[in-house]
């Protein structure tokens, strides 16, 4: 219950604080830093306690009620969710030193984070959904930062997706409420066999699909995410890569697993309404990562195709594709987190921010360019970075639901993440200048943060034991 | 220390080895010595092992923590030793040789730190007791001797290296989809369990896993539909380089193809299905093919190349013929071209030191300057052809003899063609060197120098060289291992029931029974 | 004692508003205004603690027994409807203390006060009252104080909207009149209860009477709870009078009705009415298309009350759509969604009008980047605008949830979408406001909080509305359980 309150209450206080009561810049600083060790450290703390409970729970209605829960799937969240925040904050403290309105930045950026805690930790659906919503406005004034035409458009089409498919979901969640009378998250569904008829449970599936499915970017509604990209570089890091986008995927992973549930799911034949959007999003997102120069926007289409992995494994309702999601789950932030960075150090450092900039690059930014270079390994799937490990369970899972057409589906998205990821390492290793090239890397603040979260992505192929101890928790063991 | 433990270290060690290469600031030299150090080290390393495996204990280590969630599984048997002695072995001697070769380079301390880490990939993939620990060591080597390629940093190397680089990727994907798909399956990815296990029937499942394996290996191998990225990236790379991807990892792209028909399909199941066929045709197609355009090949190393394709279609033909007599004729030739084609490599390598000459219509008299490095390099040569007592004779005697066994005599034709060929395309190197031109009998199939000929390569010519200091003598570091080579081929011919030749023996017995 | 508290209320404020003509100083004026209220508001929770506990409780004018005497009736519904008023006027009332001064001249500000206290009395007699008689009287004073604080600031756009309203008000008195007279004349009684026991026997032999009658009230009451199509007196009235009026207006005025309509309709004519006249499914309709064509007005408005007006159009259109689903639980979202709405429009004509006095500005273009000049407001305002909308962990959430599921449950997706499409409207008219006010352009400093150099009195009757209805969305279960009882009492 108190680890509740410093996950949740203590970053809005923070953030309250810095809205009102406008502290230097400095003191700003150091208290957006000090909540998100904070909180860090609960989160860490609550890995030690090891027991599916429930943390809090408030009744409005019989049906509706404000509940927290600890269990395995929404601590692995919120474990990735608090430490990435922390290195978020250092690195911020380099990026932002050449942008304005920092207070307002922090304060939004810190109530972003007890948002997202509040998501993982939700009990229930009316809760996840409470939090869903907030997590929208409170992302908005970061999206829009710059206060360019081009970021104020961004902010209305976020705005407009995100409150469209939040609307889709609460259809879902009130269709539920009315029928089934009860919203709560139970492993294994929460829905009495013969109480839908297919047509129905069809309706609810792509009311789920669709509504997550606009913050998890499946393809056609993910326009909002390249776009986005128009905000500051840890802002994309963070909220577009970890925090935004995997709350949708958060949802669509409760939704299957905890509300509907594998037997449903398989008795009614629903899991292609979730797998055939995935594939599509899968190898369209891909596609279209190659035709960007912009590398943000690169990097967007690629969260894009590798957030529907997660999907994908999850609806292949076997345990190895749900280790598979929720390994991935874990992968990926720490991977495409890594990828902003260098961005972002590429753009401090260099002042480059498109792929056809990047000649040569390497030689000037070698420690950037190596993360990148060992992120991508990732992305790809290769040994020996964490990535690796994904595909391998999503492959497992493919096979072990009897699909092997989508491990093939998997393959050759690999390889077209090879194909744009490998030009760009191979422009900026091209042409050696014939001088001693001078180093212009970025500060140190973030520097540091890129190769620590480079360097995790290889030390989590080897010790994977984190995330794959909480997802066969999360099927009912420990 | 447990004998067990040892393939961990023979293994951790290069790994070792390179990231002190890359991170301690010694001077280049100590670092070149210090890398030779530890090659010898492992040759005897492994050395240490022989009585084991000789008396045939198959030694496993398991190291459960790491690659979770199947842990690290490693087993020594007699293939496995034997392929690990023949990348020691030829580790050692290119590093020799490239201590002197390398001075001339440029970042050099790069190439031994790659070349180390790629080392230890390979022996990583021979000790690899399960098909998770093999494919992650399989894809690291792949990957990390990319750099290998590249070290030159020329466009046409960055370009070998984009080929080289894509290839391996597809082939692990495919690699992949089988190693899964096996695991779905079979339940188990340890070879020992494998061995037991039969695939359940011959249905398009099964099919399309040993496809996948085939496609996987085959990339790796330099197999005929997908070899086109051999012929770029070896000559590309620097020599004693040449020799390691053309001597030990094309043989690990075998050696994988080894350990799928023997342990996960075994051979009896192939034989029923008959899908061995499929890569027979393959091999035997790229025994013809590389050999008919290694003839036209002016450019020495590019010759060298599409000869390796050849040679390598030897030893898959070995494989899939399943019989005793080309198993075992495949296992001896995975060691016999390894030393051959390292020592051919390492000699053109010495014939561009010296003289900066890298083309086959530049070789006239060569072996008037460099004698003793041409003598080694006829031996090894005509080793290729396959003239006794050499050791290439022995492997294609017994890769014949179980062709006809095998009731498949159209391929001891191929072998025979093949030989013939051989001759045509390394002769004329030989007389070039020792004879003038003009008395070579072999006019009729000299190659003109490229303005006299019309187009004569199938793929892109490399662009010369920059003119390169000439080296007053060859040095004994470079010439040493040359001589070994040569040395090595002509003791496999005449020795072949001795160890370590001894272990093919050992390897057919183990999968055949006697 | 304890019996006369149901009428003690009412007559407090009575006193009030009769004596206020004599007092001339305004600020005197306001503070009897607000202590009255205060004084009546206490009365009226004392009220209420006795009717949870005890039930309803009847009260006899003068002690004459009905179908006679004049009957009054204090019953959850009406002590939930006092408790809205409450809970909007006192606030209003503090806030019109020192904002009126600014918009009206000095000698109206005395007949603002009286006006008023008349219309809230007028709102807690219309809720209480058992009988048609004394519902059709304070119906017509209730109109005409209305119509009067629309005519308080001297304009002309206040006149001409305070004409359209008196006319189209009259319209709907008539008609009501009419209604009232079609009943009496087949059942003789004018108390609601026994009229509901007449009409059992008589609706089978008189059905016309009964048709015209439940036509004439959609149509009467219909006019003065603006239901598409016989709104367009508010935009007109609303925008242009004085935001406590405007406050007031949309918060209460219109709602009174409803609460009107749900005692006759639901609570007297009873189930047989429904059966001859298929009211619902026309209350349905008109309902559906109030709420879309209002929402789209909205959007193309440029003046900020406007906009609010329309969107009040709007939110009606939801509380008749909850009211004639046909689910318990939409009926009880209906309800509830009257006293929510109440407290949000509350808090947003107060803050609109918080706006306007500091700036002086109203126009929607001229309103960008308000907020570095009254932060505080604008986040009252955004604070009820996302009420409005329907955001999780608002008031308006709430009752928005309840409309939801009972429309699912009585398996009419359709309605579902109507409500949920509707909240997107409403984000998209009321979002650009609080976006541009923030973070509009010209804007490049920080945001600082400061206390907007606008008095209390102004900002502390928005903040505290808008906080109550941030409360209650969080905490909703007393006016829930209030809603839900009422739906269980009279739904249909």
């Amino acid at each position: 219950m108190f680890l509740l309150l410093i996950l949740v209450l203590a970053p809005a206080l923070t953030a309250c604080l810095l809205l009102f009561f406008a502290p230097p810049e400095r003191a700003c600083w150091r208290l957006a830093l000090a909540t998100s060790i904070l909180v860090a450290v609960g989160a860490l703390r609550l890995l030690a306690e090891p027991r599916p409970r429930l943390l809090f729970d408030y009744r409005f209605t019989p049906i509706v009620s404000l509940a927290f829960v600890m269990d395995a799937v929404g601590l692995l969240f919120s474990l990735v969710a608090s430490c990435l925040w922390f290195f978020t904050i250092i690195y911020s403290h380099g990026y932002m030193k050449h942008e304005g309105r920092i207070r307002s930045y922090l304060a939004f950026l810190i109530l972003s984070l007890g948002i997202t805690n509040g998501i993982a930790l939700a009990g229930n659906l009316v809760t996840l959904f409470f939090f869903y919503e907030a997590l929208t406005l409170s992302t908005f004034p970061l999206v829009i930062h710059r206060r360019t035409p081009e970021a104020m458009r961004a902010g209305i089409v976020y705005l407009a997706y995100n409150l469209i498919g939040a609307t889709l979901v609460l259809l879902a969640i009130a269709t539920l409420a009315g029928r089934v009378h009860k919203v709560d998250f139970i492993y294994g569904g929460i829905i009495p066999p013969g109480l839908f008829t297919r047509a129905e449970l069809v309706r609810l599936v792509v009311l789920f699909v669709a509504g997550f499915g606009v913050k998890a970017a499946v393809i056609p509604l993910h326009h909002w995410l390249p776009r986005a990209m128009v905000a500051p570089t840890p802002v994309s890091a963070l909220l577009h890569a970890v925090a935004v986008v995997n709350a949708g995927v958060f949802g669509l992973l409760r939704v299957s697993a905890y509300v509907l549930g594998r037997e449903t799911l398989n008795a009614f034949n629903l899991a292609p309404l979730l797998r055939w959007p995935m594939v599509v999003t899968i190898i369209l997102g891909s596609i279209w990562a190659f035709r960007q120069d912009d590398l943000k926007r690169r990097l967007a289409y690629s969260t894009i195709s590798q957030l529907a992995y997660m999907g994908l494994g999850a609806s292949f309702l076997t345990s190895g594709g749900w280790t598979a999601a929720l390994l991935h789950f874990f992968n990926h932030a720490l991977l495409k987190i890594t990828l902003f960075f260098c961005a972002g150090n590429l753009a401090v450092g260099s002042g480059k921010t498109k792929v056809s900039e990047l000649l040569g690059v390497g030689f000037h930014q070698p420690w950037t360019m190596g993360a990148f270079a060992v992120a991508s390994l990732g992305m790809i799937g290769l040994p020996p970075a964490n990535g690796f490990l994904s595909k391998w369970y999503l492959g497992l899972g493919a096979l072990e639901a009897g699909k092997p057409g989508f491990l093939a589906v998997v393959l050759i998205s690999a390889l077209l993440n090879a194909g744009y990821f490998l030009p760009i390492l191979f422009a900026a290793f091209r042409s050696r200048p014939t001088s001693p090239p001078s180093l212009s890397e970025p500060p140190l603040t973030m520097l540091v943060p890129t190769l620590v979260l480079a360097l995790s992505c290889l030390v989590f192929f080897f010790w994977p034991h984190l995330p794959l101890h909480l997802s066969s928790w999360s099927e009912g063991g420990a | 220390m447990r004998i067990t433990l040892l393939p961990l270290v023979i293994i951790v060690a290069p790994v070792i080895t390179g990231l002190l290469t890359l991170l301690v600031p010694w001077s280049e030299e100590r670092k070149a010595r210090f890398s030779l150090f530890v090659h010898a080290f492992l040759l005897a390393a492994l050395l240490a092992l022989f009585p084991a495996v000789h008396a045939g204990r198959s030694l496993a280590y398991k190291l459960a923590p790491l690659f979770p969630p199947y842990g690290l599984s490693l087993r020594v048997d007699a293939l496995s030793f034997l392929v690990t002695l023949v990348v020691a072995f030829i580790w050692f001697l290119s590093s020799l040789y490239a201590l002197e070769y390398m001075r001339h380079e440029h970042h050099i301390a790069r190439y031994w730190a790659f070349s180390n880490f790629t080392l230890s990939g390979c022996l990583g993939v021979a000790f690899a007791g399960d098909l998770f620990s093999f494919f992650v060591f399989f894809e690291f080597m792949s990957l990390i001797s990319y750099m290998l390629v590249i070290h030159t940093e020329t466009p046409a190397a960055f370009r070998a290296g984009v080929k080289y680089l894509y290839l391996g990727i597809i082939g692990g994907l495919f690699l992949l989809y089988a190693v899964i798909a096996t695991y779905d399956l079979a339940g188990t990815l340890a070879f020992d369990a494998l061995r037991s296990f039969t695939f359940p029937d011959y249905g398009l499942y099964s099919f399309s896993i040993f496809l996948s394996y085939v496609v996987g290996f085959g990339i790796k191998a330099g197999m005929v539909p997908l070899h086109f990225w051999l012929p770029d990236a070896h000559p590309v790379a620097p020599s004693p380089a040449s020799a390691l991807l053309s001597g030990v990892l094309l043989k690990m792209g075998a050696y994988g193809m080894a350990r799928v028909f023997l342990d996960v399909f075994g051979l009896s199941y192939l034989a029923t299905s008959g899908w061995a066929e499929i890569v027979a045709v393959l091999a035997g197609i790229s025994i013809i093919f590389g050999s008919l355009v290694a003839i036209v090949q002016d450019d020495l190393k590019r010759r060298l190349a599409y000869s390796s394709i050849s040679q390598m279609g030897y030893i898959l033909l070995g494989l899939s013929l399943l019989t005793p007599a080309a198993l075992y004729g495949a296992v001896l030739h995975i060691l016999n071209h390894a030393l051959m084609k390292s020592g051919l490599f390492l000699a053109a390598g010495a014939v561009m030191y010296r003289t900066g000459r890298h083309k086959v219509s530049e070789l006239d008299n060569i072996g008037r300057t460099m004698p003793r490095t041409m003598l080694a390099f006829t031996i090894t040569a005509l080793a290729m052809v396959g003239i006794p007592p050499l050791g290439g004779f022995i492997s294609k005697w017994y890769l014949g003899l179980g062709a006809v066994v095998g009731g498949r005599p159209v391929f001891l034709f191929f072998l025979l063609l093949s030989s013939f060929l051989n001759a045509l395309y390394y002769l004329p190197i030989v007389t070039r060197a020792f004879f003038n031109r003009a008395a070579c009998p072999f006019a009729a199939f000299q190659v003109l120098p490229p303005e006299e000929a019309g187009p004569t390569s199938l793929g892109t010519e490399l662009p010369p060289l920059p003119p390169r200091p000439l080296a007053p003598e060859l040095p004994p570091a470079m010439l040493f291992p040359i001589v070994s080579l040569a040395a090595g081929t002509l003791f496999s011919g005449l020795y072949p029931m001795s160890p370590p030749f001894s272990l093919a023996a050992d390897v057919v017995k183990a999968y055949f029974g006697g | 004692m304890t019996t006369h508290l149901v009428v003690l209320p009412i007559l407090v404020l009575l006193v009030a508003a009769l004596i206020l003509p004599l007092v001339r100083e305004p600020r005197r004026a306001s503070l009897i205004g607000v202590s009255a209220l205060a004084a009546a508001f206490l009365l009226w929770l004392a009220l209420a603690f006795l009717v949870m506990r005890q039930g309803a409780i009847s009260y006899h004018l003068g002690g004459w027994p009905p179908p006679v005497g004049i009957e009054v009736i204090a019953d959850k519904l009406a002590v939930f409807f006092g408790l809205t008023v409450f809970l909007v006027a006192i606030p209003t009332a503090v806030f019109a203390g020192v904002d009126m001064p600014a918009e009206a001249p000095e000698p109206a500000l005395s007949s603002f006060w009286t006006l008023y206290l008349l219309l809230v009395l007028s709102l807690l007699g219309l809720a209480q009252a058992g009988d048609l008689f004394n519902m059709y009287v304070f119906l017509e004073i209730s109109s005409l104080a209305a119509c009067a604080l629309v005519a308080v600031v001297n304009r002309p756009a206040n006149v001409e909207a305070a004409f359209k309203y008196l006319l189209l008000s009259t319209v709907g008195s008539g008609c009501v009149l009419l209604a009232i007279a079609l009943l009496y004349m087949i059942t003789g009684q004018l108390n609601l209860a026994f009229l509901a026991r007449e009409l059992e026997h008589q609706a089978p032999l008189y059905p016309k009477n009964v048709i015209g009658a439940g036509t004439f009230l959609l149509v009467g009451l219909g006019v003065k709870a603006a239901i598409f199509p016989l709104h367009t007196w508010l935009p007109d009235a609303h925008a242009s009078a004085p935001s406590p009026a405007s406050a007031l207006l949309s918060g209460l005025v219109v709602k009174v009705y409803v609460v009107v309509m749900v005692r006759i309709v639901w609570g007297t004519l009873g189930r047989a009415f429904f059966t001859l006249l298929p009211f619902k499914s026309v209350l349905l309709l008109l309902a559906t298309i109030s709420i879309f064509l209002a929402s789209i007005l909205a959007m193309a408005q440029t003046d900020l009350k406007r906009m609010l007006a329309y969107s009040t159009v709007a939110q009606m259109g939801y509380i008749f759509l909850g009211l004639a689903a046909g689910s318990r639980t939409a009926f009880a979202g209906a309800i509830l969604h009257i006293f929510n709405h109440a407290l949000l429009k509350g808090a947003l004509f107060l803050a609109a009008g918080a706006v306007i006095w500091r700036t002086g500005r109203r126009r929607l273009a001229e309103l960008v980047g308000v907020g570095h000049t009254c932060p505080l407001t604008l986040s009252f305002f955004a604070i009820a605008a996302l009420g409005m909308v329907g955001i999780p962990g608002t008031s308006g959430f709430v009752s928005k949830w309840f409309l939801l599921v009972g429309m699912l449950q009585q398996s009419s997706p359709l309605l579902a979408w109507v409500v949920l499409i509707s909240s997107l409207l409403n984000a998209a008219y009321y979002f650009p406001v609080i976006i541009l006010g923030f973070f509009g352009h010209g804007t490049d400093n920080e945001l600082r909080f400061h206390l907007d150099r606008i008095p209390p009195e102004l900002l502390l009757p928005a903040g505290s509305l808008a906080l109550v209805s941030l409360f209650f969305g969080l905490w909703p279960s007393f006016p829930l359980h209030l809603a839900q009882d009422i739906a269980h009492d009279f739904f249909l």
